[in-house]
């Protein structure tokens, strides 16, 4: 829909993003969550978002996770050969798997086989999407335009279809989520550092997240800089809170922020928060408190793992231990949007980027 | 990789090494006010001395090394003269760190694991560079009293992506 939010959307803007600069990345998104307690989440992937930077990478990353929060990941990789990504709409193959829309960006149809991993899923859209205004033309080239980096298609979808984990198929029904990410460099290559986000830069984290309540749905992306960083709300700076009730956008901020606390390594080697607290701070618009206790770490990928000994000698050194997150949490929301009282309580996840040292 | 590349490359690592040092720096200070256990108030000649070990503690620990490395990468990576790695600039840093009073905790514990790095690397079956194999072999023979040429060292392997 088009706002003062948030241009129109068209098939387009889904489609291949053709970029000559050698680090540059896109990727498809989606996840659900269904009724039967059982979450997935993947990408399908034309570039490395991770370092080194490849360019001729395609492949899929798609996790399936249990109720009791087992995970089976499914990462292939195949020949560009294999591989075809349409210009104008969202029509992505990579080898048996693929991610199409069917018609417009109402409807997609999703599907992975891989051994005794799968899934076959349509997604209707129920919430509308976003983009920054002022980003990405529909898929014009950059650069020189400036990549859009984040464009959200289905903020909230009906899910159905199935789901085979280890062999065994089941219908599934739920609530899911697309959006599609365009970078000029792989994640933690910008800003200076060699794998790791470099001086200066405000993002020591990032959360993200999405809050259905009723008719309300919030989907955020906060963090708040390191001491580095001055400690800076990520407002302004990479930080996003889109804000629907029903199908309208009617509140979008940058400012805010979300600081994690209660901290251990536990069963990473790098440090993560129990705690996650997230404040909303634009008065009139969205405002209030998100307070996020996690239960559940269900994926951690270690961003210096394919970093030869000395890099990870200096990185460690010098920028701290960057890494990738999913973790499941009980949450309590207290906002106020647009001025409407909203309250909510439940369980949810959220993905957290962890670029340096500190939260 | 263009020179112009590793160039800005390198300055922005200066930026990574500013920053890194000067909360240590903060830290320092911090742990030594602390350690006096009184308001601080006028800060005396003896506290300025403090200071300024604390600050040449924190160069010597986090700076010296890492921009020689910087620098000595990019002059090698345009002459391609082994010398600069092997010799010239490692030479100057032992002469400057046989100067030392005494060699800061921060700097013995940063290279501590080193050696053993080094000879892992070294043992490991793949393929390097006859730079590379020196800067292991060099790490791993690495005594008491060469803290600055080990730092030199592995982030000079950094650059060359080991």
């Amino acid at each position: 829909m088009t706002n003062k939010w948030s241009r129109e959307l068209t098939p387009r803007d889904d489609a291949l993003h053709p970029c000559t600069v050698p680090g540059a990345w896109e990727w498809w998104y989606f996840d659900a969550d269904f009724e039967n307690g059982y979450t997935t989440a993947g990408t399908y992937h034309y570039g490395s978002p991770r370092p080194p930077a490849n360019s001729d990478a395609r492949f899929i990353e798609i996790a399936l996770y249990s109720p009791e929060g087992e995970r089976r990941m499914v990462r292939k990789r195949y020949p560009v050969d294999q591989c075809s990504f349409s210009t104008e709409v969202c029509d992505v193959v990579i080898g048996p798997n693929h991610m199409k829309m069917i018609g417009n960006i109402d409807k997609y149809h999703i599907y992975m086989s891989e051994g005794d991993q799968g899934l076959d899923l349509t997604y209707e859209r129920l919430v509308g999407g976003y983009v920054t205004p002022g980003q990405a033309q529909p898929a014009e080239a950059y650069p020189p335009n400036t990549p859009p980096s984040w464009i959200v298609f289905q903020t909230r979808a009906r899910v159905t279809g199935t789901l085979t984990w280890d062999g065994k198929t089941m219908n599934v029904t739920g609530i899911g989520y697309h959006d599609h990410n365009i970078e000029s460099a792989p994640y933690g290559t910008k800003g200076g550092g060699l794998g790791a986000s470099g001086y200066g830069s405000p993002g020591s984290n990032a959360f993200w997240s999405k809050l259905h309540a009723g008719d309300w749905t919030v989907n955020w992306v906060l963090g708040r800089s390191s001491r580095r960083g001055g400690y800076r709300s990520t407002g302004g700076t990479g930080g996003r809170v889109i804000a629907y009730k029903g199908n309208e956008i009617v509140a979008v901020t940058t400012r805010g922020y979300a600081v994690g606390s209660d901290t251990t390594t536990e069963g990473t080697g790098v440090e993560w928060p129990r705690h996650v607290k997230v404040t909303f701070d634009e008065p009139g618009l969205i405002e209030g408190t998100l307070d996020l206790d996690v239960t559940q770490q269900i994926e951690f990928m270690d961003l210096y793992s394919r970093f030869k000994p000395f890099q990870k000698w200096y990185g460690e050194t010098f920028i701290g231990h960057p890494a990738y997150f999913r973790h499941r949490f009980n949450y309590d929301a207290d906002l106020a949007i647009v001025g409407e009282k909203v309250r909510a309580q439940g369980k949810f996840w959220m993905e957290h980027h962890k670029f340096g040292r500190g939260y | 990789m263009a020179t112009a590349q590793v160039s800005e490359r390198m300055a922005e690592q200066i930026g990574v090494l500013i920053c890194e040092a000067r909360e240590h720096l903060a830290d320092a200070l911090e742990e030594y006010l602390k350690s006096k256990k009184v308001d601080i108030g006028v800060i005396n000649v003896n506290d300025k001395l403090n200071i300024e070990r604390l600050f040449t503690e924190t160069v010597n620990s986090y700076i010296i090394a890492e921009i020689a490395a910087m620098v000595s990468y990019l002059i090698y990576d345009e002459l391609k003269n082994d010398d600069i790695l092997k010799s010239t600039v490692p030479t100057m840093l032992q002469q400057y760190e046989s100067m030392f009073e005494r060699i800061p905790d921060n700097m013995v514990n940063k290279t501590s694991d080193l050696p053993d790095l080094a000879k892992r690397v070294l043992e490991s079956e793949t393929e390097k560079d006859e730079i590379v194999k020196f800067l292991l072999r060099d790490i791993g023979t690495m005594s008491r009293g060469n803290y600055l040429k080990a730092s030199f060292d592995a982030a000079v392997l950094n650059f060359l992506g080991e």
